[in-house]
């Protein structure tokens, strides 16, 4: 067992500036990460050897180097990477979370239980995929696993690409993917430009995204790739050998649904299609922390001002970044800052007035990147327009093959009515990823409460563990 | 909603499902109601196995052993000339070991018992098991072949029959939670009148209690009761490994723990593989209340004991755990029948860790006794009368 007197759970920006914010306040940090090297997913790096790509690869990869560096310098926090918390209770003493972690470096991992009375969790979030017909066809891939490929192996996911979804994040991705040599043949943003027009205000007070964004269009402009708005791919097509070959894009409406005739076919090897954020709630729902749904329908942490998620006079669960919320990078920073001071609040490491005094301008700073993250949720929203892309035989759970036409059945036969039903008398959800894909999908295309998703998206196993691993006593 | 009904049956677990079924067959206006979905209280975390192997000759043997043909029939009756019932119901046979010669002898005394009341049993050499379970550890010194043992999916079970119940005639109202059994005293007898729900009440002369582990609070609605506790359980579900385990495979142990009423832990292993090529895991038995936390030394418990019988598990990853509250009376046995003191409220509840596969021939001998038939078996051993008074 090993204790510490403040863990942090994710070494994204949110996690890294909560354990700096803290540790900078006197108290004892442990941050534990499943990544091989700090940055969570959006900071994730490349193997060392690589790390001059990283700079092309990030728009703001400095500031990343520089949090990073201060972290792994600090006398007062302990990092502890390729640690997998796959299992996690809380009562009202503290917080006990069991990882899979190697006790030494190179070590295979084994299991590891930590402790604490303060908890920070900074999960962060993975990106959405929708299911039309054929997303299931190898070659189809997130934009973030696009990402990952590249920044993990230096890989490239195809040589003719085509990316689409929704939201800025496509800028990036297909920025890094021009510069390593893939041809872009196909850029497609679902909503129109115009969307913006309501919020020009709240753009103009973000210069800094605004030139973020002229930033990648300059590159893909060199590259001559041009983003059209207005289009979604609505399915994909392969070869008899099951390749991906290429994939249909047609016209959407602002609610999704596709104009008839618009459709068009375009030869690609690969295609990255996000829709947005997931918040990774695995940990926080093992632990049983209030949630809440937000305003682009996804399950999130509930916290108050303070980001605190559950207090008593014994032990507190903080929770920042896109765990409560996705936000990007910037709003991530600054819950991690808020986090942390409030944890050396409540350990007694600095007083009330101290707290308020260093808090002060991290609070307008958070207000101002909440406005900005609300106003995306708003212009990339996605509707449930896209249940009509999918058709009886499109599967909407891949890990277990299970076809909307059977979610359908278990609705009109077995009288299923809510995302439990349905995953008892179908298996969605019951495969390989435990509904962190599907269950999202699953709640809007039966349309369910909140209350559904919320306890959907509750899974106690974290993540897989070998039975093996599992049955050897811990390290203590 | 109806307002009123030949019966009412409070529950839509496999037992209130196959109740209603089976009432419904005998001619009755049947009303279900349920305060969730179908198989949404401890019918939703059963593992579906369907075992003569486990119980001793006795009351409760003989009632599995007419359910497990009884379920044959009824997947016959729901399953549009499908065998498996259209919830995958197969004799897939059971494998029961023991890791201990001593515990050999006494497992093969249980077989010869078993065998002589009808039971199926073949004993196993070492060579034989390994030609049964080519996975199974080389330690184990023999075991017993049960081939009558079956196994089916227990939500896709209820959720069928509760169609083919609908389709008969039968209503379902499901968000509606029993509040209050009515009764009134016809001639010095208390008498059940109706039942009040949140949505609304419905005026019957029969209520057939089929509540499972809550049963106490149903009889307490009617002024009576019943000694009705929540037994936990957790099993442990890989990812898909198919071919890796055939049958169903359990530690003899695992009878006597089902036998005990020690409120403490106990576990041994039963592992088996499913048609979706998940493995399942359990047993774990305590009485905790209706707490649900996960418990890793519960989970590490059972995934050594899993790994004892099969080695080759230990590479195999864990996918989900969850846990369930068998529906556990003092003596192990289910209660079937009429209340002592209220005429008109039936019970069919307690079946523990059985109640799927009890539940085709607890409901065959219920409507049975509400129809005044002869029964196929003596019924007393499950007489809710047995526990006295307990208020
Ligand atoms: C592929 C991708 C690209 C992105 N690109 C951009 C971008 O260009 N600009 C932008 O502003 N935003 C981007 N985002 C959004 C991005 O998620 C946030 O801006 C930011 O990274 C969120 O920070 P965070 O600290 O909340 O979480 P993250 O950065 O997601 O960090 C969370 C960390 O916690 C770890 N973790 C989670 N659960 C466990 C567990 N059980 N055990 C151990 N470790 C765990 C994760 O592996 C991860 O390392 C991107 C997101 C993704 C997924
Ligand atoms: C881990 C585990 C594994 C098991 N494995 C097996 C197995 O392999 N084989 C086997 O035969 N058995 C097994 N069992 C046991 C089996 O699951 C139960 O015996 C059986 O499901 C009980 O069914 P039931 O219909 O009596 O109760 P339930 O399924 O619990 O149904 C009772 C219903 O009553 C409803 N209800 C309660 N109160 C009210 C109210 N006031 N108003 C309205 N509705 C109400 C509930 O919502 C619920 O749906 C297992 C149990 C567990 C926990």
């Amino acid at each position: 067992m090993i204790r510490s007197e403040v863990i942090v759970v994710g070494a994204g920006p949110a996690g890294m500036n909560a354990a700096l914010h803290a540790a900078n306040s006197e108290c004892e940090v442990l941050l534990i990460d499943n990544g091989n090297r700090l940055g969570g997913q959006y900071w994730r790096h490349m193997p060392k050897e690589r790390d001059s790509l990283n700079y092309s690869l990030h728009y703001d990869f400095a500031k990343a180097v520089k949090l990073r560096d201060a972290v792994l310098n600090h006398d007062k926090i302990t990092v502890k990477s390729q640690a997998q918390i796959w299992s996690a209770t809380a009562n009202d003493k503290g917080v006990v979370l069991h990882a899979l972690a190697p006790r030494n470096l190179g070590d295979l991992p084994t299991e590891i239980v930590f402790e604490t009375q303060h908890l920070i969790l900074a999960t962060g979030a993975y990106d959405r995929a929708l299911p039309f017909p054929g997303w299931n066809i190898p070659g189809v891939m997130t934009p973030g696993a696009a990402q990952s490929l590249l920044k993990g192996h230096g890989v490239v996911a195809g040589k003719k690409m085509v990316i689409a979804g929704t939201g800025p994040f496509l800028l990036p991705v297909a920025s890094s993917l021009v510069e390593q040599g893939v041809e872009v043949v196909g850029l497609f943003e679902a909503h129109s430009p115009k969307r913006w027009v309501r919020h020009l205000s709240v753009l103009l007070s973000n210069l800094g995204k605004l030139f973020e964004g002229f930033h990648y269009a300059w590159i893909l402009n060199r590259h001559a790739v041009r983003m059209k708005f207005g289009y979604a791919v609505v399915e994909a097509h392969a070869s008899d050998a099951g390749i991906l070959t290429a994939v249909t894009v047609a016209r959407i409406r602002p609610d999704f649904t596709i104009l008839v005739g618009s459709e068009k076919r375009i030869e690609c090897d690969a295609a990255a299609i996000g829709w947005g954020f997931t918040p990774d709630t695995s940990l926080a729902g093992a632990l049983g922390l209030p949630q809440k749904v937000d305003v682009d329908g996804a399950v999130v942490v509930s916290v108050d001002e303070r980001q605190v998620a559950l207090a008593n006079s014994e032990m507190s669960v903080h929770a920042a970044g896109e765990v409560t919320g996705v936000g990007g990078s910037v709003l991530s920073l600054h819950e991690g800052a808020l986090a942390g001071l409030s944890c050396a609040l409540l350990r007694g490491k600095i007083t009330e007035k101290q707290y308020r005094d260093s808090t002060k301008n991290i609070y307008a700073a958070r207000l101002h990147a909440e406005k900005f993250a609300r106003v995306l949720k708003d212009v990339y929203v996605v509707p449930d327009g896209w249940r009509n892309w999918v058709t009886p035989s499109t599967l909407i759970c891949r890990c277990e093959e299970v076809s909307c036409g059977q979610v359908d059945a278990a609705v009109d036969e077995l009288g299923a009515r809510n995302s439990r039903d349905v995953k008892l008398f179908s298996r969605v959800g019951m495969g390989m990823c435990q509904g962190r894909v599907c269950g999202r999908n699953i709640a809007g295309y039966l349309g369910t409460d909140d209350a559904d998703r919320i306890r959907n998206a509750r899974r106690p196993i974290i993540a897989p563990i070998t039975l093996g691993e599992l049955a050897q006593d811990p390290l203590l | 909603m109806k307002r009123t009904a030949d019966a009412v049956i409070v529950g839509a677990g496999i037992v209130g499902v196959t109740t209603a079924l089976a009432l419904t067959n005998a001619g009755f206006k049947v009303v279900i109601v349920d305060r969730g979905s179908v198989a949404n209280g401890t019918t939703g975390s059963g593992e579906g196995n369907i075992l003569v192997s486990d119980k001793e000759p006795g009351a409760e043997l003989e009632l599995a052993m007419r359910s497990r043909d009884g379920w044959f029939e009824l997947a016959l009756d729901v399953g549009d000339l499908d065998e498996s019932g259209g919830f995958e119901l197969e004799a897939k046979g059971g494998v029961v070991v023991s890791r201990s010669e001593d515990g050999l002898l006494h497992l093969l005394k249980l077989a010869q018992e078993q065998s002589k009341v009808g039971i199926d049993t073949r004993a196993l050499s070492p060579s034989e098991l390994l030609e049964l379970e080519p996975n199974i550890s080389k330690e184990i010194p023999g075991g017993v072949w049960y081939p009558q043992d079956a196994q089916c999916q227990p939500m896709l079970a209820a959720a069928k029959i509760m169609r083919v119940f609908r389709s008969r005639g039968g209503e379902f109202h499901r968000d509606t939670a029993v509040r209050k059994i009515r009764t009134q005293a016809i001639e010095g007898d208390l008498s059940v009148t109706g039942v009040e729900t949140d949505q609304g009440d419905i005026s019957t002369p029969l209520v057939v209690n089929a509540t499972g582990t809550w049963a106490g609070d149903i009889a307490k609605m009617a002024r009576s009761s019943l000694p009705i506790a929540p037994r936990r359980g957790f099993i442990l579900v890989s990812v898909p490994a198919p071919h890796l385990i055939f049958h169903k495979v359990y530690d003899a142990d695992y009878v006597a723990n089902v036998a005990s009423g020690a409120a403490e832990l106990q576990s041994s292993a039963v592992v088996e593989g499913t048609r979706s090529g998940t493995i399942l895991i359990g047993a774990s038995r305590e009485r905790v209340g209706f707490n649900s936390d996960l418990n890793v030394a519960i989970l590490r418990q059972l995934a050594a004991q899993a790994i004892e019988l099969f080695p080759i598990l230990a590479t195999v990853q864990l996918l989900r755990a969850y846990s369930g509250f068998r529906p556990f009376a003092p003596d192990h046995l289910p209660v079937i029948g009429e209340d002592a003191t209220v005429k008109g409220l039936w019970h069919n509840v307690g079946h523990e860790g059985a109640g799927i596969g009890l539940s085709p021939a607890s409901a065959q001998l219920i409507v049975e006794m509400i129809t005044g038939q002869k029964t196929f078996m003596n019924p007393s051993a499950f007489s809710p009368g047995r526990f006295g008074n307990h208020e």
